[in-house]
């Protein structure tokens, strides 16, 4: 793996320092093995996604993700899709994201618990939770974990990803936050996360594609993109949903502005931890649903 | 004679205690006019039917993460000491949040205030700016923000008025970091002008490495503006020594400009110029300048401003 990049690399490989994440990324694959299989990711979209008063339908949100699931596992019905994940045995931590400017959202918390709970796992088995992980008794003996958390740039490690979303499963989060929070991919090889993470959601209802300082959020830059973003691998379904939020701030600044601070522990967490795949050719995307206004 | 010993060790020692006694008020006084005693009267109890919670949280260099997320690190970045923080709250209109961030110095209020605005406008405080739901400003050491949960017509009102009102009570100015001084004016765009310490607050606002190529630390200050036409670039940093202006210099050169050497000068790329100096503890470089010319002109326009102060 290529260690050091600079901004001449960008300049150098596109013309203009702008693509950032994704040349980062070629520039290190250039020195990786081949993959041979795709990693699965799911974009699914729908226009009645958010409801009048600009929340989350409950009800769309659930046909979205059963509908996912179906693309994803290519099974008959969501419940089926379910089954080849959880085990009515497993005890089932959720994984959300509070933030209060832009939380998971209890919809889609709700819509992952059902579906949960139909494959048989019991109530008392199920948590969801995000900074009371590390002391959540389900949490600390948890089998499997569904990752679910909306996706929006970040002050600190250039976007909110479902690979930062595991920061809480550490006492000392400060500790991954050096050079943007590039270690972020080592604490999914932790006891109490590794391998057992089962689902990534990257919710893309409202993303947020912009934000200055560490007052990050202005809803000016939300946009009703009613998505989300399904699969097994996070790191390709991060890849897909920074490359959307990159491809908004193009069509909204009419000029490439690229994601600052370069997330490049999406890279990091391809590269270095070997969590999956970065590499958008590598990348099966399977869109379902609306697709206007889908950029990708 | 004793006696007289004795009332002269005496009148010596009350001479002493009064000495002791004047510095000790005097630096009180000092430190009032510098810095005012953070509490719940910096903020009115009510405004425009906004009603101020009763508890007032603090969070210190330790804490700041169990108020904001990684976030925090962009205040560490900086000489951070408190955040005091206030809440609003009105029926049927969103909460209103109050940070009054003692950022340690002057300098590095101004310099977090600068490296998180986008347009700039003066009356409340040194400088503000009100973004949406946001208000932030920065006045004497103090970084303040008042922001709303979202913004309604209402709150558009109440976030500059609250604002004002925290400013009268603030220190009434500070300095902002002397090297901005030196800045040449002509094409400078002032609103992107940033002061910042450590390479990752550096990348934000302009990426050059993924690695410390600069050897920046909490201790260097650094400068970066930006001129139009272009953008172009004018980063300046200010090492503790000479030494580590050296070690950083060479760093620089080996890793990113190797073709600038030996005369400083190089075309990174079709119409980006690039030129470094090292003046003593002092690194400066230009960075995308669209011709040869206009980066030595720049390089010497700053470079002329800085030595003259010396």
């Amino acid at each position: 793996m290529k260690r050091l990049i600079t901004r001449r690399d960008f300049i150098k490989d596109t013309g203009c320092a702008a693509l950032g994440l994704a040349v980062g990324l070629s520039a290190m694959a250039k020195e990786d093995v081949e993959k041979t299989s795709l990693a699965k990711v799911v974009l699914i979209r729908d226009k009645e996604a958010i409801s009048a008063d600009g929340g989350p339908n409950g009800e769309v949100i659930q046909s979205m993700l059963d509908r996912a699931m179906v693309a994803l596992f290519d099974c008959e019905n969501p419940v089926e899709c379910w089954r080849r994940i959880i085990k009515p045995d497993d005890i089932v931590g959720i994984k959300t994201n509070e933030w209060n400017y832009l939380p998971t959202t209890s919809e889609v918390e709700q819509a992952i618990k059902k579906r949960v709970k139909d494959v048989g796992v019991e109530e008392r088995n199920i948590a969801i939770a995000d900074r009371g992980v590390l002391n959540h008794p389900i949490f600390k003996k948890a089998t499997s974990l569904i990752n679910a958390r909306p996706m929006r740039t970040h002050a600190w490690a250039g976007v909110g990803s479902l690979i930062k979303n595991y920061i809480m499963f550490v006492p000392d989060p400060y500790n991954y936050h050096g050079n943007s929070c590039e270690s972020l991919g080592s604490i999914w090889h932790l006891p109490l996360v590794k391998d057992k993470t089962r689902l990534n959601i990257l919710v893309m209802l409202t993303p947020l594609f912009y934000g200055v300082g560490a007052h990050h959020f202005d809803p000016t830059y939300t946009w009703k993109y009613k998505g989300l973003l399904v699969g097994t691998d996070p790191v390709a379904v991060d890849t897909v949903g920074l490359r959307i939020i990159q491809l908004k701030r193009k069509e909204y600044f009419g000029e490439d502005r690229p994601v600052m601070p370069v997330a490049h522990h999406i890279v990091f967490a391809d590269k270095k931890y070997g969590l999956g795949t970065g590499d958008l050719d590598k990348i099966d995307l399977i869109k379902v649903g609306f697709m206007e206004g889908i950029l990708i | 004679m004793l006696n007289s010993t004795k009332g002269l060790y005496y009148w010596r020692f009350i001479y002493r205690v009064l000495l002791i006694a004047m510095i000790a008020f005097a630096g009180c006084d000092n430190d009032k006019m510098d810095k005012v005693v953070i509490n719940k009267s910096m903020v009115p109890d009510e405004i425009q039917g906004w009603i101020l919670r009763e508890k007032i949280e603090t969070y210190d260099r330790e804490t700041i993460f169990n108020y904001i997320d990684g976030a925090g690190e962009v205040y560490l970045a900086y000489g951070f000491q408190k955040v005091f923080v206030y809440h609003y709250s009105k029926t049927d209109e969103p909460e209103i949040t109050v940070e009054i961030f003692d950022m340690g110095s002057d300098e590095d209020a101004f310099g977090v205030f600068s490296y998180s605005r986008e347009e700039e406008e003066t009356g409340i405080g040194q400088g503000y700016e009100f973004r949406g739901n946001l208000l932030c400003s920065w006045q004497g050491h103090y970084y303040i923000c008042v922001l709303a949960d979202r913004g309604t017509d209402e709150t558009e009102n109440v976030i500059p008025s609250l604002a004002e009102t925290i400013d009268r009570k603030l220190p009434a100015s500070g300095s902002k970091p002397k090297l901005i001084g030196f800045l040449p004016a002509e094409g400078l765009v002032s609103q992107n002008v940033r002061y910042l310490h450590t390479f990752p607050c550096l990348n934000y606002h302009y990426f050059l490495a993924n690695e410390n190529i600069l050897k920046l630390d909490s201790g260097t200050e650094v400068i970066l503006g930006e001129y139009q036409p272009g953008p172009t670039y004018l980063l300046v940093i200010k090492y503790d020594s000479k030494i580590s202006a050296d070690t950083a210099y060479r760093s620089f050169m080996e890793n990113y400009a190797p073709d600038a050497v030996p005369t400083g000068t190089a075309e990174i790329e079709k119409g980006k110029w690039l030129n470094i100096k090292q003046e003593n503890m002092y690194i400066i470089i230009v960075l995308d300048a669209p011709t040869k010319e206009q980066a030595v002109n720049l390089m010497s326009a700053f470079r002329n401003k800085l030595i003259s102060s010396n």
